[in-house]
């Protein structure tokens, strides 16, 4: 009988313990979004018109480019990954085959490539605090890099763009648009 | 408030380019000097055809800590100018502003950021000692040119 007495008292102590432990638990849920570097967006690629756009324009909106592919040549081409920026060399023909089928309208063709990078990160912090101290549960992190590539092919004869292929990427997966269709009054041909 | 005070964050790397400053430049007259007065040491001086290494600009963020250059061909910058001959340089200056600033949702809390870069680009020819053409380029914001190519 004595022993069922103690026990609401027992049983009182060990849910306020449990409470007091379980206000003390807890987790911070924190998303990171950084856009790296922009020098181009998907509003100025739509301005892209074949045959119309000059070399000037695009050097106009999108200022220099990240790498120039001349056939033969090798490139240094700069990118982003999940914790660095980095270049790797290319050879310029990898980028002509882009344009298996445009390249011929181009008497001296020419590809300018830019690229531009957002990172985003989630981490999960948890963390106890009880009697003891509080201590804290190391984050867990999920980090996604999304890129965007673009290939302009030009024609250095007449400094106009014959074509073009806007890509986005998100590391470790396939790509979601490998081609930006040309507008609907673009007087180029269709892209491969 | 500390949560908040510690989620924003700046950083800048290179020295700010005025637009006036960059009006200050007239192709064909303003020196090599001049433009070092104005704009200080370059991140870069490039001949044609060199690979030149550059620092990244986006400094903000863990992710990139280990990491801060890359490596580029110098015929990227002079792809903004006239055919230049053996004697004319690039000069790169950039400011970069990285900043990140807190998000408040409902279950959680996130921090978003951005880096912009201002970019100028002066084409010098080492023989005379002259500036013949510039290209600036302000964060989203079109390029402008010294002289109509």
């Amino acid at each position: 009988m004595q022993s069922r007495r103690k026990n609401p008292i027992v049983l009182i102590a060990a849910l306020w313990a449990l409470t007091v432990w379980l206000d003390g638990c807890g987790c911070v849920i924190m998303g990171r979004g950084l856009v790296i570097d922009e020098p181009f967006t998907e509003k100025k690629v739509q301005m892209i018109r074949h045959n119309e756009t000059s070399k000037k324009d695009i050097l106009d909106w999108l200022g220099p480019p990240a790498a120039v592919a001349r056939a033969g040549t090798v490139m240094k081409v700069p990118h982003w990954s999940k914790v660095e920026s980095a270049s790797t060399e290319v050879q310029a023909d990898d980028f002509f085959k882009r344009f298996s089928t445009t390249r011929e309208q181009a008497q001296k063709p020419l590809v300018y490539y830019y690229e531009t990078a957002q990172l985003n990160w989630t981490e999960y912090y948890g963390y106890v605090y009880n009697a003891a101290g509080p201590f804290y549960i190391p984050p867990l992190a999920d980090r996604t890099l999304t890129v965007m590539k673009l290939w302009i092919l030009l024609d250095e004869t007449s400094g106009k763009v014959i074509d073009h292929q806007l890509e986005k990427t998100k590391e470790g997966k396939q790509p979601r648009q490998t081609a930006k269709k040309p507008p609907a009054n673009a007087a180029g041909g269709e892209l491969p | 408030m500390l949560l908040t005070a510690s989620l924003l964050g700046c950083v800048t790397t290179g020295t700010a380019i005025r637009t006036e400053r960059v009006k200050a430049i007239i192709p064909g007259e303003t020196t090599k000097s001049n433009l070092l007065d104005m704009f200080g040491a370059p991140a870069s001086v490039s001949a044609r055809d060199e690979t030149i290494t550059l620092p990244s600009a986006a400094i903000m963020g863990k992710a990139f800590s280990n990491r801060f250059s890359y490596k580029l061909r110098a015929d990227t910058f002079f792809a903004l100018f006239a055919p230049a001959d053996e004697y004319h340089r690039v000069y790169y200056f950039f400011h970069a502003v990285s900043y990140t600033y807190p998000v408040w949702y409902v279950v959680y809390f996130g921090e978003n950021g951005k880096t912009k870069i201002d970019r100028l680009w002066v084409l010098v020819d080492e023989h005379t000692g002259i500036v013949e053409d510039y290209a600036f380029k302000r964060y989203g914001e079109d390029t402008v040119f010294g002289r109509a190519p």
